[in-house]
């Protein structure tokens, strides 16, 4: 390959990853499934990994997150036409596989065990999309984290889901369960986050 | 008015924000999954290569082999039929005649090749017979072979022999036995003469030529030198 050559294609690259910058997320997937070029799989990662990653973190270790999301890209490498436009959102599907890969993972290796909750109705809980607001104080950030990790492991990734951006038919969707379920279970995640977080008297 | 300032709060979603500022993602992720796809085109490509090598491969088995079994192994003529046969062979008299007017084109060909009829004339003369009077095999080879000039000569000049028909020639050099026909075709044949002009030659029972003066023909626009 002359030096020439070397140069326009190194062009065409930069110029066809500034273009494929402006794609939605589903145009990227389909134009790597029509392509397989891995600017447009690179794109999708900027985007969506580091949510990805944060997500299986707050369910797992670092190692664990770290495989997990690993395995998550390259299963959509794997068989990317399994995804499908009508069903959900790229994103959706994407942690939905995540989610899905971290569950295996967590059964196979017997770290998860299902924690029953007290989804009983309760008129004291906050909304499940209620804005909460903290007042400032020493060391707020770590408790937050603590709290968030000390969450009930359904409640965690629910309200992890919710912080993400994910709507509550969206979050249904990627845990499997029904939207009320969900409603129930970020409630409950509030009121503890609250509990935890708000200055005692 | 008071003086308390409302106390600062942080947002839940600000919380979680922060916290996942503080986490990356380790970029092993993104140069394993990137190194994925490089690997996978390469195996796509070299797999892709592969492919259109076997097709180029394998057309050029269905192509060309064929071809070059046919030059080796089939014949490029069809087989005739028996009818076909019959009819080539009623074709093959008439062509003697024709040859008797090519024979010397043929020759003249080939001047170098000073040729002695007598020898083969008698065989010759009977493989003529042989062709007119009709076993289908030797006239098909006669028909469909395409015989040295020398023969065809040979064969030409026998069968005007049994013909009878005498030659009208005209003498170009009696020493050589060197004559020219009214197609303006030379013609040599094994006999010496000090005749000139116009000469009848006739062919003998002893396959030996005898000529004799003779006028010129009068459907014939050769003249003299």
């Amino acid at each position: 390959m002359t030096l020439l050559s070397s140069a326009q294609n190194w062009w065409r690259k930069k110029q066809s990853k500034a273009s494929a910058e402006q794609l939605s997320d589903e145009q990227l997937l389909l134009s790597f499934i029509a392509e397989t070029n891995a600017s447009f799989i690179e794109i999708l990662m900027q985007r969506h990994n580091k949510a990805l990653f944060h997500f299986l973190l707050s369910l797992s270790d670092a190692q664990t997150a770290e495989d997990i999301a690993q395995q998550t890209w390259l299963k959509l490498l794997e068989n990317p036409e399994r995804y499908n436009k009508q069903q959900a959102a790229f994103r959706t599907w994407l942690f939905t596989v995540g989610r899905n890969q971290l569950f295996d993972v967590l059964r196979q290796s017997a770290r998860w065990q299902w924690q029953p909750i007290e989804e009983t109705a309760n008129d004291d809980l906050p909304a499940y999309n209620d804005e909460l607001h903290f007042t400032e104080q020493e060391n707020l950030q770590q408790r937050f984290n603590q709290a968030l990790e000390a969450l009930p492991f359904a409640q965690r990734e629910a309200i992890t889901l919710q912080l993400e951006g994910f709507s509550l038919e969206e979050i249904a969707a990627i845990i499997g369960e029904k939207p009320e379920t969900i409603k129930s279970r970020l409630r409950f995640a509030r009121k503890n986050l609250k509990q935890q977080l708000e200055p005692t008297a | 008015m008071s003086k308390h300032n409302p106390p600062k709060t942080v947002s839940l979603s600000k919380l979680y924000e922060n916290r996942k500022a503080s986490t990356d993602a380790p970029t092993s992720i993104e140069k394993k999954v990137l190194a994925q796809i490089k690997t996978g085109d390469e195996k796509t490509n070299r797999r892709y290569r592969f492919l259109a090598e076997a097709i180029v491969g394998i057309i050029i088995f269905i192509i060309v082999l064929p071809h070059g079994l046919q030059v080796n192994n089939e014949p490029a003529v069809e087989p005739m039929s028996m009818t076909e046969l019959l009819a080539t062979v009623q074709e093959a008299k008439p062509k003697v005649s024709e040859q008797l007017v090519t024979a010397p084109a043929a020759k003249e060909a080939q001047p170098a090749a000073e040729r002695s009829f007598s020898a083969t004339m008698q065989a010759d003369t009977e493989m003529a017979e042989n062709e007119l009077t009709i076993t289908t095999e030797p006239a098909l080879v006669a028909a469909d072979e395409v015989a040295p000039p020398a023969v065809n000569t040979a064969k030409a000049l026998s069968a005007a022999a049994e013909t009878t028909e005498p030659l009208v020639l005209l003498v170009v050099d009696g020493s050589a036995g060197t004559f020219t026909d009214c197609n303006n075709q030379t013609i040599t044949l094994p006999v010496q003469t000090k005749l000139t002009g116009w000469v009848k030659a006739t062919l003998g029972d002893e396959q030996n030529w005898s000529l004799e003066a003779t006028e010129k023909p009068d459907n014939c626009q050769i003249e003299m030198e």
